[in-house]
């Protein structure tokens, strides 16, 4: 067990750039879960969009309806209306949603005319088209109020405001009305960048140091069988991953304490993860056989860990991308992880075992894959013709 | 003199094939992904499907005339938002199980909306019923202040919908939201050429590399090595920046605005930081190679993330909490930069985030030189 | 034999490395593989490791074919590359361990033939020392220790003594000589031929990726016309004392060149006496005199036509 003790040494002489790397990830994971909600447009408990009304027309009894409709629903921020302001207001995304109630409006809404609220929006919002549709019914109502019923002002200000608030019930058939669950769900799917990241980056840092031409030769006139000294490798690298593995778990606890541990669903994630990390274990170690030089290193870190996280729903939902994309996506491992995540989110109405067990048992046959290639191309490289 | 150092040195950078490859390569791969990924995005939501419904078939539901006019007509027309079907309550529950209907809708007293799980579907079912029901309301409340308007057209009315909001910009350009994930992209391909900044001190410091230590001893001065030395690199690491622009503009289809030469520009400028950058973190940390590299690494990869390259939301909580970060932070400047230059007529943003750039890179390029340029070393 | 190499053919491209190469090694001798920088010397080495791809050719050690996955043949062998191949990051110790580790299993022999590596090479006072902190002369002392501590049968030496002061190299070369004393059987390769001429039992003279000539080193010089080379001193010389001198008899080349004679002979008797006389005839004032049996050079030269040391 020679070359596993050496990996254990050079782990401890490079530990500072696998802390750096660590602590990086790390970060990022938690910054990440932490202020990453479900977008507001899938939410039930309407989640209020911050954004700035200005009253260009006379405070009349439809502009302050309006307003104060629009407080209720949203949070209002009080920004001067000065252009340059209430851009950078949009692009530091203080407001998502800027409403201008131009001069005269009320005059010409009087009159049934249609002279329209400007709005200026960020750009592909998803939210604004709620505010429109909370502006179009609020002021749809008022005008129509306004033509046929026979209430003076106030009485007309006081209906529409009472009807704006008619709604239906909702009632959930889900054993678990947490709704917390989703920041843990998502702390895992993000596990899986963390994860891939830390492991090709750390593995292949100390596989860089075993595949030193030089070094790798001296190794190569020894006795040792290459398989034995490639399953050394892979063991070091393995308990490498799985301390990076155990860390965030652990950090994941620590987070979510109460909430993650009461949802019952801890030793799936644990369990799937774990699986997830293998695999990761396996791409790590086929990187570290195939590269030299560290700036190669940080360009295929991140294609792979960035590139899969993106097209197999680490952060794009998988829910929302296209069916093609999944269906390509299907042939990356991650894709099948975040699957897993996903039905185990579910679990709490919809128990789905295959949904569970299938995916994990794909990504072990990842993992044997992608460490069998290695193994190959290991054996390919022994002796060169350089 | 100058040039035959500058011929050199870039001679000596691009022999490095593997590197030069992979540096090029890995923005581009990473664009066409992303590429992948939003493009599938933006054509889901347009190709929308209504939403599977089920209503209770009681008696209630029966004698809601006004209900299931409603309903027909948001189920029915070109773009339908629901897809009912009348069931049972069994067969709606079992079906609701099954994931083949998003809610059930029972009438009863009131209108009520059962579902398992929360999503856009669930959300767009409540959002008409509530509408619905507002209506509703509206209505019995005319009627009973005023019983004619019936005949006044009052229903008419209510369905007769009409937009209240007319969307005005700052600018011309409309751009989508995922324009951003790929300015941060380029952002962090600029931040990559700290690479190659890196490389040149390590090249060029007499106790980092025996290299260094042959070039210390020559009579040429220092900074002309300097000079040519990162002269070289941005060469190589502009090319590069401007080779993926091109293609994210002509293959891909990105959005950069009109401003070509602006974009160019400031393309430049984001070279130049990301080479001083690496040139900083390569003379001020007294570690060993494979440290400096991690720590590039991890500073490329966290300004990049702040910047909102995993996750968009990311640049606009570090704005709103921790202001100052987004004006030191290269990544946020960059990719605020080609936003601005997209999205607004007015240039302002665009050249303070151009002036904050040129402002870091000189301060970091300064001080790099200002330790670089000890001539003796406590130990080679 | 221990190594028996045949016909082997190895290209880089357009260029042949090794052309139709051929090798036979004894059981207990120093091997000097001698050849000018370029020559095939580790590119020969590094395909009788099984390291490098070779187009045609057999190689035996030990009486087996070598493969990649010889791991007994392995077991038996030494390696100390040409560049130093240890871990950065490891110590002096830890290196050495680690490759002794490779070979034997036994911790508590291992631990004795550590030992016994760092006594050998010198290194007690470095043992918790990084490579990088280590002078070049003891970074070639590591390099060595990594690649003999299991105590080999048959041990390669690729140029062990580049760059080493000369301190060090005496070191190195009353080591190798003290392991083949001890049984072991070495190949040494080098560009120093005065190395090779002070160790080796056996020399093969190489170039252009083939073997010229092998033999002990009497057997080579007697190979060559040369059998003794007279340097005379001398201040003035005319073409016509030197068309004397190259008259004389057994003499088969003469030069003249910053006041040095170089008279080459073949072998016979009273060369020197017959060369002084014809000096003395013409009246020619000399400084120092002396003659040289024909060295590796010499051999060199004669065969390849140029020499060893460009």
């Amino acid at each position: 067990m020679q070359v596993f003790k050496t990996y254990f040494k050079i782990i401890s002489q490079t530990r500072t750039s696998l802390i750096i790397y660590y602590v990086v990830f790390l970060a990022i994971s938690v910054l990440i879960s932490r202020y990453s909600t479900q977008p507001a447009s899938t939410d039930f408990t309407e989640s209020k969009t911050r954004i700035a009304v200005i009253n260009r027309d006379v405070d009349s009894s439809v502009v302050q309806g309006l307003i104060d409709f629009l407080a209720q629903k949203n949070n209002i921020v009080d920004i001067e209306d000065d252009a340059e302001k209430l851009q950078d207001a949009l692009f530091f995304r203080r407001v998502e949603y800027i409403a201008i109630i131009p001069k005269g409006f009320s005059e010409d809404f009087k009159a049934g005319g249609s002279k329209p609220i400007e709005k200026v929006i960020v750009p592909g919002s998803t939210t604004s088209r709620y505010i429109d549709m909370h502006i179009n019914r609020y002021l749809h109502t008022a005008s129509i109020t306004a033509s046929y019923s026979r209430l003076d002002a106030d009485n007309q200000a006081r209906l529409v405001s009472e009807s704006m608030a008619a709604k239906a019930e909702v009632k959930m058939l889900s054993k678990t009305t947490s709704n917390g669950f989703i920041g843990y769900i998502y702390y895992y799917n993000y596990f899986a960048y963390v994860i891939l990241a830390i492991s090709i980056l750390g593995i292949s840092t100390i596989m860089m140091v075993f595949n030193q031409p030089d070094l790798r030769r001296r190794n190569l006139c020894s006795p040792l069988k290459l398989r034995s000294m490639n399953y050394q490798l892979a063991l070091g690298s393995a308990i490498y991953s799985v301390a990076c593995w155990l860390i965030t778990v652990m950090f994941g606890i620590v987070i979510y304490g109460e909430s993650l541990l009461s949802s019952g669903l801890l030793p799936m994630l644990i369990l799937n993860s774990f699986v997830f990390t293998i695999v990761c274990t396996s791409i790590g170690f086929l990187v570290g056989v195939l590269i030299k030089s560290q700036n190669v290193q940080a360009a295929i870190v991140n294609v792979l860990s960035l590139g899969m996280s993106f097209i197999c729903g680490v952060f794009v939902p998988q829910a929302i991308l296209g069916k093609t994309v999944l269906r390509f996506a299907s042939f990356l491992p991650a894709y099948w992880y975040i699957s897993v995540n996903n039905a185990i989110g579910d679990l709490s109405y919809k128990a789905d075992f295959n949904k569970i067990l299938i995916p994990m048992l794909i990504q072990i046959g990842f993992a044997i894959m992608i460490f069998s290639v290695t193994l190959f191309i290991s054996k390919q490289k022994k002796t060169s013709n350089q | 003199m100058l040039l035959f150092h500058y011929i050199n040195r870039l001679k000596c950078l691009l022999r490095d094939k593997e590197t030069v490859f992979w540096t090029l390569l890995f923005p581009i791969l990473l664009a066409t992904l992303f590429n992948i990924a939003f493009g599938s995005i933006t054509s889901a939501t347009e190709m929308f499907s209504p939403v599977a419904t089920a209503v209770i078939d009681n008696q209630a539901y029966q004698d809601n005339v006004p209900f299931k006019e409603a309903l027909k007509a948001v189920s029915s027309g070109e773009q339908p938002l629901l897809k009912v079907s009348v069931l049972s309550q069994d067969q709606a529950e079992q079906k609701l199980k099954e994931g083949e209907i998003s809610g059930i809708i029972t009438v009863s007293d009131g209108i009520n909306l059962r579902v398992i799980n929360t999503g856009l579907y669930q959300s767009l079912i409540k959002s008409f019923l509530d509408e619905y029901l507002q209506i509703e309301k509206t209505a019995g409340a005319i009627i009973e202040s005023n019983p004619s308007a019936v005949q006044n057209g009052l229903f008419n009315s209510l369905a007769d919908r009409r937009n209240y909001t007319d969307e005005i910009s700052f600018s011309g350009a409309e751009p989508d939201t995922f324009l951003a994930y790929f300015y941060a992209l380029i952002a962090m391909a600029c931040l990559y050429g700290s690479f190659w900044g890196l490389r040149n001190v390590i090249d060029i410091q007499a106790n980092l590399s025996p290299l260094g230590a042959r070039r210390s001893v020559s009579p040429t001065h220092k900074l002309t090595s300097i000079v040519c030395d990162q002269l070289a690199a941005l060469t190589i690491h502009f090319a590069e920046i401007l080779i993926t622009i091109c293609y994210l503009v002509f293959v891909l289809g990105v959005d950069f605005g009109k401003r070509g030469g602006l974009v160019v520009l400031i393309c430049f400028v984001g070279s130049v930081t990301g080479i001083s950058l690496g040139t900083f973190v390569g003379s001020a940390i007294r570690k060993n190679e494979k440290v400096k590299y991690a720590m590039l690494n991890g500073i490329s990869l966290s300004m990049s993330f702040l910047a909102g390259l995993m996750f968009i939301e990311m640049k606009y909580i570090v704005a709103q909490n921790v202001p100052l970060l987004s004006y030191i932070n290269p990544a946020a400047l960059l990719s605020d930069a080609f936003y601005s230059l997209n999205i607004y007529e007015s240039l302002t943003r665009f050249y303070l985030n151009f002036g904050l750039l040129c402002s870091l890179s000189v301060l970091l390029s300064v001080a790099s030189y200002m330790l670089v340029r000890r001539e003796k070393y406590a130990s080679i | 034999m221990i190594i028996r190499v045949q016909n082997l053919v190895k290209r880089y491209g357009d260029l042949l490395a090794l052309d139709h190469f051929g090798l036979e090694i004894k059981e207990g001798e120093i091997f000097g593989l001698l050849g000018p920088n370029g020559s095939g010397k580790t590119t020969a080495i590094n395909c009788m490791l099984s390291l490098l791809k070779y187009d045609k050719g057999t190689i035996e050690i030990f009486g087996k074919p070598m493969s990649p996955d010889a791991y007994d043949t392995k077991r038996n062998i030494g390696v100390v590359m040409q560049n130093v191949a240890v871990f950065n990051e490891l110590t002096v110790l830890e290196n050495i361990r680690y490759f002794c580790g490779l070979y034997i299993s036994d911790k508590a022999e291992r631990s004795e033939l550590v030992e016994q590596a760092i006594d050998f090479v010198g290194l007690q006072d470095f043992r918790k020392f990084l490579p990088k902190k280590l002078s070049g002369g003891l970074l070639r002392r590591l390099n060595i220790a990594c690649g003999i501590a299991h105590k080999p049968k048959l041990i390669f030496l690729d140029e062990p003594t580049v760059a080493v002061d000369p301190q060090s190299r005496n070191n190195i070369l009353e080591g190798i000589q003290r392991l083949n004393r001890e049984g072991a059987t070495i190949v040494y390769t080098s560009h120093y031929m005065e190395e090779v001429e002070q160790i080796c039992s056996r020399i093969a003279i190489i170039d252009k990726g083939k073997t010229l000539a092998t033999g002990t080193k009497d057997e080579l010089k007697s190979m060559i016309k040369t059998g003794e080379t007279i340097t005379a001193e001398i201040f003035a010389l005319t073409d016509g004392d030197i068309e004397e001198v190259r008259g004389l008899p057994h003499v088969t080349k003469v030069t003249y060149d910053s006041s040095r004679l170089r008279v080459h002979c073949s072998g016979g008797k009273h060369n020197l006496i017959r060369l002084l006389d014809k000096l003395k005839e013409r009246d020619i004032s000399f400084g120092k005199v002396f003659s040289e049996p024909p060295t590796l050079n010499d051999v060199f030269l004669e065969i390849t036509g140029k020499e060893l040391r460009d």
